[in-house]
């Protein structure tokens, strides 16, 4: 393993470390296959001890001044998720119908649209979890009724990101799309998102309520977004390219949050940031319920970068899954683990 | 005898507006004047903030600043009399015959004045326990003081004597409205999370029921009285309407937001009630069921809605005033005054006035030769429309991003080969 992380870092140049992606020898048929047979990382989790001294995670957020991050540089894993997504018409119509199915769903339901959020709507998850439940524990009366419209935006959710996250990992990883092997396993990934997407929406709504009796809301939301987007957000990307469980995913995103070095939180932190500036941008203007065509505009803008920002996401995933273990965590005993 | 008397009271001359609200109970009405509305006069006060909601009397338009009382004629805003006032939060006077009460001064050292209307002589003053919580109220003889302390004072107003004190369970909010005998006042323990609307006789100021809504403590209207109900915004986003007998809920109304302290519903034959989101909502008055909903642009924290000449005239803190029609709900009339807050607008038949909190007072009167807008509320979703843009601005953008990625930066040959 420690080889691996070191021929990576020999690298050709930009331009040429863009067509050296990472797996590029495994194609996504095979991951599909994969997906359908059982992941296809180690079945017996990797004990602690037996992972290399540099890939052991370190801390909440690794450590910031320990060996060189696994993961790619910011610009290039940037460059490897922008050029790809954006050169897809088939990734950028499927990600601009998902932020009108959300806004649709809102409308539909009865709740106020929120235009003024509109480019949030496609945010990565789980940054709409929390968003979804307070917009419709606001509008609704009744918690079965809040429940099944957060359900419902969950399964709308779901059934966007099925479609949309594996054709950003297939194009991140073979510079091309091919949509019938993308797509292959849609359904099961579907119900594997609304299990991943629903224990998001629970973590964020309980993470919240902790929070906001002392720190007010504000600062909750802002909580729930960093520590949500730092931990749960390759999941979706983990779910797919691995063909793992919705549990496991969510493990082993927060496993690979807590890789050496601050280069994964680097990313997260100027996504945060990206989120906040969009939410006050548009956020203050005042209210319109049909949304006119720079409004949109606006928001079809910032979905592509939120897809962008997942094809780099996807691109860091490929560079480091294999240090990141499955299954559950292995207790060792302290004296083993330490040497 | 008793009830009677307040009622007759809280209708206005068809030329006055003596207290915020419109009238004792308020009800927030005037006969006009109709939009489209011009600039009739424009005055700027002395002081730059903050300033309560104008009252008109007999020709005289009484604005209370944070410094003074001023009496501007209503005709062309002529300065007729300004009188120094102790620095304190701003609250509309209350007029009553040729008296005009007003609040000074905060903390322990606010009092409530009264003063002669013709000239601003002060008549007699009277020490309060704390600041004043919003505009006064007052029906036949007594003027009626809602203390940040959480006291309501009825002083007669020829002598300036205390009829009663009586101590509410929190801070009061807003103004108190008084109809048929009953003085109505809100009041809120945040603290404890907790609000409460009470009815007190007028006459003994003996509690006569009192409401707790479950909810948010802060976020309360001023109340609005009409017929047999008493209309209250409280702090769970509900419009409620109580009975004046006992207090039972008749119905409530779920909004979008909660509201301010200052502002007060009106009630034209129905409802009609603004948020501090700037939602302006028209509610059956027997039964609560919406007719329509508008939403202007800015929050009505303290701009409660009234209706001149059968339109709905509101100020919002964006410094926007607008007219919607009562029947329709479409915006008739806009027009912006500064970028401050403005209060609640008065009418006496013949102008609409404004107060913003820039210290500006501006009277506004029908323009015969403006056509009336016939916008629809901002919070009407048209789905066709939606779409039609969302169609074309997806479109635009992604020949933009294509032309870019594809055209002007293609991906290197190896990688664009997979």
């Amino acid at each position: 393993m420690g080889r691996k992380g070191k021929r990576r870092r020999k690298s050709k140049p930009a331009a040429t470390v863009s067509s050296a992606a990472p797996n590029e020898r495994e194609p996504l048929e095979q991951e599909t296959v994969a997906a359908e047979e059982g992941p296809k990382a180690p079945a017996v989790p990797t004990p602690r001890s037996e992972l290399a001294p540099r890939d052991r995670p370190r801390g909440l957020f690794g450590r910031a001044l320990g060996p060189e991050s696994p993961y790619p540089p910011l610009g290039v894993s940037m460059a490897r998720g922008l050029r790809p997504v954006a050169a897809s018409p088939l990734i950028l119509g499927v990600t601009f119908l998902y932020l009108l199915a959300v806004w649709g769903f809102f409308a539909a339901a009865g709740a106020e649209p929120p235009t003024g959020l509109l480019a949030i709507l496609t945010a990565l998850p789980p940054v709409p979890s929390l968003f979804d439940s307070l917009v419709l524990l606001q509008e609704t009366s009744g918690a079965v009724a809040s429940l099944v419209l957060v359900l419902g935006v969950t399964i709308v959710r779901a059934l966007a990101l099925a479609a949309i996250v594996p054709l950003v990992v297939q194009a991140v990883r073979e510079g091309t799309v091919r949509p019938r092997e993308a797509l292959r396993g849609y359904f099961r990934r579907v119900l594997s998102l609304v299990g991943i997407l629903s224990l998001e929406v629970a973590l964020a709504l309980l993470v919240f309520v902790l929070v906001q009796g002392f720190l007010g809301s504000q600062l909750a939301i802002f909580i729930v977004w960093l520590f949500g987007l730092q931990f749960l957000g390759m999941a979706p990307i983990v779910m797919v390219a691995e063909g793992a469980p919705s549990a496991d995913s969510l493990r082993r995103s927060a496993r690979a949050a807590r890789l050496p070095g601050m280069r994964h939180f680097t990313l997260i932190i100027i996504y945060f940031f990206l989120l906040q500036i969009v939410t006050a941008a548009q956020g203050g203007a005042p209210f319109v319920a049909t949304p006119t065509i720079p409004t949109w505009g606006f928001a079809l803008f910032v979905s592509f970068v939120h897809v962008a920002v997942l094809g780099a996401l996807a691109y860091r995933w490929l560079a480091v899954r294999e240090r990141i273990p499955s299954g559950p965590a292995k207790r060792v005993p302290r004296e083993r683990a330490g040497r | 005898m008793l009830a009677l008397a307040p009622a007759a009271a809280a209708q206005p001359a068809d030329d006055s507006w003596p207290t915020a609200g419109g009238d004792a109970a308020h009800t927030g009405v005037a006969s006009g004047p109709e939009p489209p509305y011009r600039v009739a006069w424009e005055v700027e006060t002395d002081d730059d903030d903050p300033i309560g909601a104008p009252v008109v009397v007999d020709g005289l338009v009484i604005v209370v600043t944070r410094e003074s009382v001023m009496a501007l004629s209503a005709g062309d805003g002529s300065e007729a009399w300004s009188v120094d006032r102790e620095e304190g939060p701003a609250g509309a006077a209350v007029v009553l015959g040729e008296t005009v009460a007003y609040a000074e001064g905060r903390d322990d050292g606010a009092s409530l004045v009264a003063a002669g209307l013709a000239d601003g002589a002060e008549l007699w003053s009277f020490d309060l326990d704390d600041s004043a919580s919003g505009p006064l109220a007052a029906d036949a003889d007594t003027v009626f003081v809602a203390t940040s302390e959480g006291f309501v004072h009825a002083v007669d107003v020829e002598t300036g004597d205390e009829d009663w004190t009586f101590e509410a369970d929190g801070e009061t909010l807003g103004a108190p409205a008084v109809a048929d005998g009953l003085v109505y006042v809100s009041a809120a323990r945040p603290s404890a999370r907790a609000g409460t609307v009470y009815a007190i006789h007028a006459e003994t100021g003996e509690e006569a029921w009192r409401f707790s809504p479950s909810g948010s403590a802060l976020g309360f209207s001023s109340f609005a009285v009409a017929g047999d109900l008493a209309y209250v915004g409280t702090g769970d986003r509900t419009v409620r309407a109580l009975g004046v007998e006992d207090g039972r809920e008749v119905w409530s109304r779920v909004v979008r937001a909660p509201f301010g302290p200052r502002s007060m519903p009106a009630v034209p034959g129905d409802l009609v009630v603004g948020d501090v989101l700037g939602g302006v909502y028209r509610l059956g008055a027997a039964d609560g069921e919406m007719a329509w909903d508008f939403r202007v642009p800015g929050s009505l924290l303290s701009g409660s809605p009234i209706v001149a000449g059968g339109f709905v005239v509101v100020g919002d803190d964006t410094g926007q005033a607008s007219a919607i029609d009562l029947e329709e709900g479409l915006l008739v009339w806009k027009d912006v005054f500064g970028s401050a807050r403005l209060e609640a607008p008065a009418a006496d038949g013949d102008h609409v006035y404004l107060a913003s909190r820039g210290g500006r007072v501006v009277a506004l009167e029908h323009d015969p030769d403006a056509a009336l807008l016939a916008e629809p509320s901002p919070t009407t979703l048209f789905p066709a429309k939606a779409l039609l843009n969302f169609a074309a601005a997806a479109a635009a953008l992604l020949v933009l991003l294509l032309l870019v990625f594809r055209v002007l930066l293609p991906a290197p040959r190896e990688e664009a080969g997979g």
